[in-house]
């Protein structure tokens, strides 16, 4: 009996293996990618490997959608779900939907692993958003983010 | 006397039933004198007796056979399980190596076109990056601070 439990062990083990690691996909926002990401109007961008070593990442992406209410209504609301699971919050609302928002998510793996989402819906009416898992902290996305904005 | 002669006429005839069989074999397995012209009789209804035993006594490995059967399924069980574990694991992990493998290399999809070079790659993620924010000190998150 107890050979039968360490074999039966050994499945449950090999089932659950694949699913580690699986951190984004526990997020609504994804559907954002998976609906949107391939269409008409949309930019989608996921870093390599080599690439997300140098900004001490271990994931990227982001996408960003323009003219289309559809996806901006759908990204708020996924937003509105994912936030629950934030522990750090900054959000900009306006007649009751977000229109921009900075959240640093609860570690799923790793406790040195941080993850964010930075959403934002534009005066011109697209929306952007981007995903981030990696041992950097706030301050290392803030560098990152005034390098981008001033290059 | 005559009935045990009698019988083993009928024996040899091939007319005695099972009753009468065990008969002869009790009577001559039994230790007391048995007359001279039986005696050539006695060694082979004693073996005949002796094998009857063994048989009886096999008929317990006979009880176990439904036991090993029970063993074999849950060995065919098991070794299907394990097939249908290798087989999820497989697939999950095809599909993982396959997304790792093509996240690698890094891409960016513009108006459903796909492209992997790595400058155009860099320039949507700076602009993504620049689109999600106007103020990046507003990203700083400070310690137990928590505003909504």
């Amino acid at each position: 009996m107890k050979q039968l439990f360490k074999r039966w062990n050994v499945i449950v083990v090999m089932l659950l293996i694949p699913l580690c690691g699986w951190a984004q996909k526990d997020l609504k926002i994804m559907a954002l990618f998976d609906e949107y990401g391939k269409k008409k109007g949309s930019t989608m961008v996921e870093l390599s490997k080599e690439m997300l070593e140098t900004y001490d990442m271990t994931l990227y992406k982001s996408i960003t959608i323009s003219e289309d209410e559809g996806a901006i209504q759908k990204a708020q609301k996924y937003i509105g779900e994912d936030k629950k699971k934030a522990k750090k919050i900054k959000e900009v609302v306006n007649k009751g939907l977000i229109v921009s928002g900075y959240y640093q998510l609860v570690a799923k793996t790793d406790k040195g692993m941080n993850r964010f989402i930075l959403f934002k819906v534009s005066r011109k009416g697209s929306v952007s958003v981007v995903y981030i898992e990696g041992k950097l902290d706030s301050e290392d996305l803030v560098t990152l983010l005034f390098m981008v904005k001033t290059e | 006397m005559k009935t045990i002669e009698e019988l083993l006429d009928k024996y040899f005839e091939g007319a005695t039933s099972c009753a009468e069989e065990q008969q002869l074999k009790d009577y001559f397995s039994q230790e007391k004198e048995i007359p001279s012209h039986l005696q050539a009789y006695r060694e082979m209804f004693v073996s005949l007796a002796l094998l009857s035993d063994v048989k009886r006594k096999k008929e317990p490995i006979m009880i176990m056979t439904p036991v090993t059967t029970t063993i074999r399924r849950h060995r065919i069980f098991m070794q299907a399980a394990a097939s249908v574990a290798i087989l999820f694991c497989l697939s999950i992990g095809g599909g993982m190596y396959y997304h790792s493998k093509d996240a690698q290399k890094g891409y960016v999809i513009i108006n459903g076109e796909r492209s992997t070079d790595k400058n155009l790659i860099i320039s949507c993620m700076e602009n993504s990056m620049a689109a999600v924010t106007d103020y990046p000190e507003d990203v700083l998150f400070l310690d137990g601070e928590y505003q909504e």
